[in-house]
């Protein structure tokens, strides 16, 4: 779980998050991190880890998480019980990031762990290792994020959790933004990274037709990638945008024609896949 | 060809930035009426091209009501305006539309640009102004069409979020649907722009303005009197007036708008039906207060919604508990042998149901039966299926239901979801009397809308209690059975299965019959008949939904 600082982390700024990441970090405050999925939450946090130089704790939170899974555990060596630390106690221990990603996927009982990590205490209590008390150390930060909208009425962050925290909001970032994004990413053409852009921020307008999510900044660097990797625009927008967002037959062929008409402007060899006039009307 | 165009709907709709459908049509050139956009026959690029045309002007708002009002009978206008247009809105819609409509509307954006569809209009009647040359397959403007699907907000948003001069709900003079060409130049004169009261008599005059007695569009405001059932409003006092949103009454919080299936066109007709959630006024003291307690129902509810739970230190499981083992093997080495409680197990212990009963509480319920009212006999039933969800944890709300016309679907609150069925959600209950009309398809809308943004679980059900007849003026017969049957396919195919209950009372409607063919239904003969079929009635509806569930988002996403 222990993500090694990679020198090379990217990041590009969208707007302030970086400073008010930053400034938290030097005060000692947590961190909430909001925004649509693949908007770039959790490259942030490696970013700013990768910045410090400190240790990046990451978990995934999930339902069936309970507090054992971030504090530690007793196990079984031999005939013995050994206690060891979960990611929480670990990057209190050695002064890192710890990401909790999608904190509300996490049942409350196993985050009210973290309460006394947000105040001024900075403590964390160990109670199934004899009660014992840590004091986190001074690299320790605990960043959350958390997908507003995402999940049912009933799983929505506490508003003692929330009140402890220094809130960054983040969103798909601006054309341009995400122009350089892409070109920094995955090394395309002009062309057809404005071509992906304009499908993207098509894509973001009917989300309410029944998609799932709408396309990413995550998927349009996939697909990206996958026309860098030699796949034609069409091929590489279907299997990177059209197939991950909808299992929706009619809502699949709705994508792949919105696909088709944003391929870019044919130039020297034919990048959309769509062979001269007789286009395949058959779906898949 | 239609079927072969549906696939355009969603980029379309991307563009527009509402629901639109994609049909053949526009013999000469395509057009749009802001809901539809009617395709020319051309080679695919071009109509692809086409339709991004026709969609960015929806989505830019050239269709703007004002406007379409001002440009009526004026061809010439007309095509200058589209010509501005379309290049403001390869402007403002570059984001989104593809790289090759853009390159090929980009010989018309080297000028200067209009910053506002009433600019556009104001530069079309300077002559002396050069129009950017407008090409073929960029369609046309159909002034008459355009104006009336007009700027309609799009499905299912709240009433309260309507721009406050939303233009479609100004009064403008609803002309006759006819070619713009035969239009007199002599009336033209006095059309437009300007209106005073001598160009309104003249216009009434010769015959272009309204004819008296015609409703705007055949779809203004529907009269409640004189109607069956009681006169709506005599003893509701605490209720607001119609909901109607108007510059001069802004939409109410919590009114959302729904869009209405017309099956004559094969299409939507957006924002069509306003709803509205109310708390019913206080009972009259004599009102009956129906005992709600039905055990048989609650023992057979209660085997139903379950789902799987974690339970951890069982004495037998199929994984080990591994904090149990530890403390085993702890209790072990102090020389405790007693506890063997080291496994986990899931079992169906968990309650995961959302239901939301639906009580028609309209005119047609108040019909006498077996000494009673047919209606007394349907909120028993309401309250004892709200009473034994309740108590047995589920999460249940309860709504009583009519309506005044298409602006004015009401929801009457016995119990929210978030509520207890106490005294005060059996008083509200009690307060319930039938009157009004029943708007079926936005009622279920409504309803299917409620659950999803309320139940917070994975199972939903819809339970209505009543005739299931859907009657209203202007909503009847097959148009009105179409919608209700629409509204409920939409509701399952969002993962909302729908029963209906009822109390037989001879011969069911053919409307009714085949408004809820597809659903399950059961007509009682007694109120404690309800028991008996209550089970597999919810588990039919239930794996019906659970198995076509999908992200189908809105009504519209089909179409």
């Amino acid at each position: 779980m222990l993500t090694q600082p990679d020198q090379r982390t990217r990041y590009v700024s969208v707007g302030n998050e970086v400073a008010v990441f930053e400034a938290a970090w030097r005060q000692k405050l947590p961190v909430l991190l909001k925004g649509p999925t693949g908007c770039g939450k959790t490259r942030l946090v490696e970013f700013v880890a990768d910045r410090f130089g400190i240790g990046l704790f990451t978990v995934s939170c999930h339902e069936d998480m309970t507090a054992s899974d971030l504090l530690g555990r007793y196990i079984l060596t031999g005939g013995d019980t050994v206690w060891v630390d979960g990611p929480l106690t670990r990057a209190v221990r050695e002064g890192g990031i710890c990401y909790l990603d999608e904190i509300v996927e996490a049942r409350q009982d196993a985050t009210v762990a973290i309460h006394s990590l947000t105040d001024h205490r900075r403590e964390l209590n160990l109670e199934r290792l004899g009660g014992q008390r840590l004091r986190a150390a001074d690299g320790f930060q605990l960043v959350v994020s958390y997908n507003p909208g995402y999940q049912s009425v009933l799983k929505d962050l506490k508003a003692s959790t929330r009140q402890r925290m220094v809130a960054i909001e983040l969103d798909f970032p601006a054309p341009d933004v995400e122009l350089r994004i892409l070109r920094q990413e995955a090394e395309i053409s002009d062309d057809v990274a404005q071509a992906l852009i304009r499908l993207g921020a098509a894509i973001r307008r009917v989300k309410d037709a029944g998609l799932r999510e709408v396309a990413s900044t995550r998927t349009l660097i996939t697909a990206a990638a996958l026309i860098r990797g030699g796949l034609p625009f069409r091929d590489a927008a279907i299997a990177a945008i059209a197939g991950p967002l909808t299992d929706d037959l009619e809502l699949r062929d709705g994508l792949v024609t919105m696909i088709d008409a944003h391929a870019p402007p044919i130039s020297g060899p034919d990048l959309s896949g769509r062979g001269g006039q007789g286009r395949s009307t058959k779906n898949h | 060809v239609t079927g072969e165009l549906a696939r355009f709907a969603l980029l379309a709709r991307a563009v527009a930035g509402r629901p639109m459908a994609v049909v053949q049509g526009g013999d000469e050139a395509s057009y749009t009426d802001g809901a539809s956009i009617f395709l020319m026959d051309a080679p695919l690029p071009l109509l692809e091209a086409s339709l991004m045309v026709q969609a960015g002007l929806v989505g830019a708002g050239s269709l703007d009501p004002w406007v379409m009002a001002r440009l009526r009978g004026r061809r010439d206008v007309t095509s200058r305006y589209l010509a501005f247009e379309v290049a403001r809105c390869a402007e403002v819609m570059a984001g989104v539309l593809p790289l090759r409509v853009t390159e090929l509307l980009a010989p018309m954006t080297g000028g200067p640009v209009p910053s506002s569809p009433r600019e556009s209009l104001a530069w079309a009647g300077q002559p002396r102004r050069a129009a950017p040359a407008l090409p073929a397959w960029a369609g046309t403007i159909r002034p008459a069409k355009a104006g009336r699907a007009g700027a309609a907000p799009a499905t299912g948003v709240p009433a309260g979020q309507d721009p406050p001069d939303s233009p479609a709900r100004e009064a403008l003079p609803e002309h006759d649907d006819t070619d713009d060409t035969e239009r007199s130049r002599i009336l033209e004169l006095f059309a437009s722009p300007l209106r005073n009261p001598f160009s309104s008599m003249i216009q009434k005059l010769f015959g272009l303005g309204r004819a008296p007695g015609t409703r705007g569009g055949g779809s203004g405001e529907l009269s409640i009197a004189g109607g069956r059932g009681e006169r709506p409003g005599g003893d509701a006092t605490v209720l607001p007036s119609p909901i109607r949103s108007t510059p001069a009454a802004p939409g109410r919080p919590g009114g959302h708008r729904y869009p209405e299936w017309d099956y004559r066109r094969g299409a939507y007709r957006p924002g069509w039906c306003a709803a509205a959630e109310f708390d019913p006024p206080a009972p009259a003291p004599e009102a009956a207060r129906p005992s709600a307690v039905d055990r048989p129902l609650r023992r057979q509810l209660a085997g139903l919604g379950f789902t799987d739970a974690r339970h951890r230190r069982q004495p037998e499981g199929d994984v080990l508990d591994v904090p149990g083992l530890v403390d085993l093997v702890a209790r072990r080495a102090a020389g405790s042998y007693d506890d063997v409680r080291v496994y986990e197990t899931r079992r169906r212990t968990g309650r995961d149901l959302g239901v939301l009963v639906l009580l028609d509480s309209t005119g047609s319920s108040g019909d006498a039966h077996a000494g009673g009212r047919v209606f007394d006999a349907h909120r028993l039933v309401a309250a004892r299926l709200t009473a034994a969800l309740d108590e047995l944890g589920d999460r249940v709300g309860a709504f009583g239901f009519f309506s005044d016309g298409r602006e004015a679907v009401r929801f009457l609150r016995v119990k929210d979801f978030d509520d207890r069925y106490d005294h005060a959600a059996r008083e509200r209950m009690a307060a319930l009397a039938p009157r009004g009309f029943t708007r079926l398809g936005a009622v279920i809308r409504h309803a299917t809308g409620l659950i999803e943004r309320r139940a917070g679980t994975s199972r939903r059900l819809l339970v209505l209690v009543g005739d299931g007849l859907p009657y209203e003026e202007g909503y009847e017969q097959r148009y009105a059975s179409e919608d209700t049957a629409r509204a409920l396919d939409e509701a399952v195919a969002r993962g909302v299965g729908c029963i209906r209950v009822t109390m037989d009372v001879g011969v069911e409607d053919e409307v009714v019959r085949h408004a809820w063919a597809r659903v399950p239904h059961r007509r009682l003969s007694d109120p404690g008949d309800l028991a008996r079929h209550a089970r597999p009635l919810i588990s039919e509806a239930l794996r019906a939904a659970q198995a076509s569930r999908r992200p189908v988002g809105s009504a519209s996403a089909a179409c």
